[in-house]
């Protein structure tokens, strides 16, 4: 497996899905990223990015607006999406939903909302988010299990977490932020949740 | 301007600040120098000092300009009043206001604008020392800005200048060459394909003196380019390999 650091514009040779334009038969990066490369077959992990909504995620929002037969939500993107809902929710009222639908300019309507009371919120990139839930949820239900916490998880870059030890799971995930390319990543952070808590 | 007899060529073809015709001054870039931006980049290029900071995609403001089908690219070239010899009236100027324009649009060539529909992309950008070339350095520290601020480009856009001095075309002029040669000539290319996004020029060419000096300003901009990627390469390290 090979790890390099692409740039926009940058010849591609393995195959990969993501992130790539082709021209004339030949694929070019179109982002500031990682490239993983194994037997010719690839991906590329973005840096930095930005949200955009996708069918089916789950995301954290903060209530902006009441309107009639709904609100609007502010999802960590441009532009606000639209959650109709019966229930009242007061404006700054925190809640996690899942994206319903996207209209043609990628603005998002919700669904199945639940408010989030109390806990932290904790803001990443929102690429980082899948090296924060791991493969089949493998690091953060560690993270969940080792410090007796709550945590819900945007694909939108935030986090929730409520529970004794907030700021040691807030750490970790910290932790997996800074350090998201390197290997064994899994196991240094059991050893921090593992270690005394100070 | 008028030349007041300064020579800016010697008798073995060297240039004021010594250097050859076809050499570049010194560069240094560094991205991702701003914690509150999206992303950044601090340029040095001789004399020139630019900082460049990218926010968004973001909503945008006034809403009436937001275009369903792209997004809109705002950038902004900004002399600081201490940047030049004589104190620089701040806010813009005629010259800033055209500065911003070309090189916007320079931008737009590049960016994958379809992708991010009804938002706005800023592109900030301050001269804080001036010494001739700053829209050269300006855009080429815009891009980089923009390449980590993870917003998804077809290439980085890297520019340089050529120019004429004592009837000689020269490579990257700096500031009395610009003020006292024949012509200055800036372009910025996507280094990929080679392909123009911005080209302005101030004085006068021959028409092979043009291309001369269009091939002279590619290779200029070529090594501007591995500068750029060393920048962005440099910035993270993979850990664990």
């Amino acid at each position: 497996m090979i790890k390099r650091i692409v740039i926009p514009g940058e010849e591609i040779k393995a195959r990969v899905k993501d992130h790539v334009y082709e021209r004339n038969g030949k694929f070019y990066s179109k982002v500031y990223g990682v490239l993983i490369e194994d037997k010719g077959v690839g991906r590329i992990v973005p840096l930095k990015g930005h949200y955009v909504p996708r069918k089916g995620d789950i995301v954290i929002g903060v209530i902006e607006e009441i309107k009639y037969g709904g609100c609007l939500v502010d999802i960590n993107t441009a532009e606000s999406a639209f959650l109709p809902t019966e229930r009242e929710y007061e404006q700054g009222d925190l809640i996690s939903a899942e994206v319903d639908s996207i209209n043609e300019v990628k603005e998002a309507r919700l669904t199945n909302d639940r408010k989030l009371f109390g806990g932290a919120l904790v803001e990443v990139d929102p690429v980082k988010i899948p090296r924060i839930i791991g493969k089949n949820n493998s690091m953060i239900d560690m993270i969940r299990e080792k410090t007796g916490t709550k945590i819900v998880v945007g694909r939108n870059g935030r986090i929730w977490i409520k529970g004794e030890e907030t700021s040691k799971a807030a750490e970790a995930i910290d932790m997996i932020v800074k350090h998201t390319h390197a290997t064994g990543l899994t196991e240094t952070i059991k050893n921090f949740l593992e270690g005394e808590s100070r | 301007m008028k030349n007041p007899g300064i020579k800016l060529l010697d008798e073995n073809g060297k240039r004021l600040d010594g250097r050859g015709l076809k050499e570049l001054r010194p560069i240094t870039i560094k991205a991702g120098v701003l914690d509150r931006a999206d992303g950044s980049c601090y340029l040095e290029w001789g004399g020139n000092k630019v900082l460049a900071g990218v926010y968004g995609p973001r909503e945008v403001i006034p809403r009436h300009l937001a275009d369903p089908l792209k997004a809109r690219v705002v950038y902004r070239y900004n002399l600081a009043p201490f940047s030049v010899d004589e104190r620089a009236r701040p806010g813009p100027s005629r010259r800033s206001i055209e500065i911003s324009k070309v090189s916007r649009e320079a931008l737009e060539k590049a960016i994958f604008l379809e992708e991010f529909p009804k938002t706005q992309i800023d592109v900030y950008v301050e001269v804080l020392e001036a010494e001739a070339g700053t829209r050269c350095a300006a855009l080429t520290a815009a891009s980089v800005a923009l390449a980590d601020a993870g917003i998804p480009m077809r290439d980085l856009v890297t520019a340089c200048a050529a120019g004429k001095i004592e009837g000689k075309i020269a490579l990257d002029l700096m500031k009395e060459e610009d003020n006292y040669g024949e012509a200055d000539f800036p372009i910025a290319i996507m280094p990929r394909t080679k392909e123009i996004v911005l080209m302005q020029m101030d004085g006068n060419f021959t028409r092979e003196e043009l291309t001369e000096a269009l091939e002279t300003a590619i290779n200029g901009a070529m090594q501007v380019y591995e500068l750029q990627k060393k920048a962005l390469k440099e910035r993270y390290k993979i850990e664990g390999e």
